[in-house]
């Protein structure tokens, strides 16, 4: 089961709550996941979890080698996004390409996962904005989308915009919305409650701060519970 | 720069016997601490000459490997005798065998002089 972390703006937290719904599920209820940095701008997924400069998820349509697998810890592991962010600064792929490269993954990965002994359980974190017909697609293979948003999701800041959020919406299987204020508690699915950054910007480090609030674990719960079937992540 | 979907396709749908027993999909085999198949590797510092990393199951035997580790943690005058001991070619084809833009730029100036 493939799960898909996007959203419309920037720094809204995908990275964050993949790290966070990634450590809840393999530490806390031991059920393995295997993460993509499939955020082809800046990989800060492979970054955020230290993981060394390697072949990526890339790298077999690049230059036709398998791609590395970290084992982050038990029942964790991750396909780094390092040789994808660099060939869209030096090279000029179209959008649809690294989609096509994406989509060619998700329609492979139960094969790439069996073969390799890897968890069927997959959190892909992405770039913003991807395209709706792009998600269209991926949605018809059985992709979970969660979308994720900042404030600017409710707080209307122009008609455009507040179309632009109804299609991701639409589309989406759970939408979130992060650093919520009063206001958005009541109004949207899932929120995560601002916590304090910690000193250590070590993705367990960060994981268990946002876990540490009651309320965002019940999120985080929810989200695992929504996407998963409880054959894959049910609780232990 | 093309993305080669039939090859890409080709190294999702292989089966990881098929990599283990020949059929190489890259020309030159890297140290195994930064060619990871499946759990094969530990995440760790971005330091790729530190201390072998815990858990990885690099093959600590890799002459290549281990030569590299020496150099670069010898003292910087034994390093030096060392390296003027050695076949410049010899080393050229242990950097070759690391996957790193840096190395490459490095190895392109090395071969230039």
């Amino acid at each position: 089961m493939i799960v898909i972390i996007t959203s419309l703006d920037g720094g809204v937290g995908k990275t964050t709550l993949t790290a966070a719904m990634a450590y809840h599920a393999a530490v806390n209820k031991r059920q393995p996941v295997l993460l993509i940095d499939a955020d082809w701008e800046k990989a800060e997924l492979s970054q955020l979890l230290r993981a060394e400069y390697a072949p990526g998820w890339l790298s077999p349509f690049l230059r036709g080698e398998e791609p590395a697998v970290y084992k982050i810890r038990d029942g964790l592991f991750l396909i780094p996004g390092y040789d994808a962010a660099e060939a869209y600064q030096l090279y000029d792929f179209s959008i649809a390409e690294l989609e096509r490269a994406l989509e060619t993954w998700v329609e492979n990965m139960p094969a790439f996962a069996a073969s390799r002994g890897l968890p069927p359980a997959v959190i892909i974190d992405t770039t913003p904005t991807l395209r709706l017909s792009f998600l269209t697609r991926l949605k018809e293979r059985g992709v979970k989308t969660i979308f994720i948003a900042d404030v600017r999701a409710v707080s209307r800041v122009s008609d455009i915009k507040a179309e632009q959020y109804a299609a991701y919406f639409k589309l989406a299987d759970a939408v979130v919305v992060n650093n919520t204020s009063f206001f958005t508690r009541n109004t949207a699915p899932y929120t995560i409650r601002r916590i304090s950054t910690p000193k250590d910007l070590h993705w367990e480090a960060v994981a268990k701060n946002i876990l540490r609030n009651r309320h965002n674990k019940k999120t985080i719960e929810a989200l695992l519970d929504k996407v998963y079937p409880t054959s894959l992540l049910g609780p232990t | 720069m093309i993305l080669n979907f039939k090859k890409g396709t080709q190294i999702l749908g292989k089966k990881i016997a098929d990599l283990d027993t020949g059929e190489p999909t890259q020309p030159a085999a890297q140290p195994a601490a930064l060619q990871p198949t499946p759990a094969l590797a530990t995440s760790a510092s971005a330091h790729a000459f530190e201390a072998p990393q815990p858990g990885a199951s690099a093959p600590s035997e890799d002459w290549g490997e281990l030569l590299v580790r020496l150099l670069a943690s010898a003292p910087e005058d034994v390093a030096q005798k060392l390296v003027g001991c050695l076949d410049k070619e010899v080393l050229i084809k242990v950097l070759e065998r690391w996957s790193n833009p840096y190395l490459k730029v490095a190895l392109m100036l090395i071969t230039k002089t």
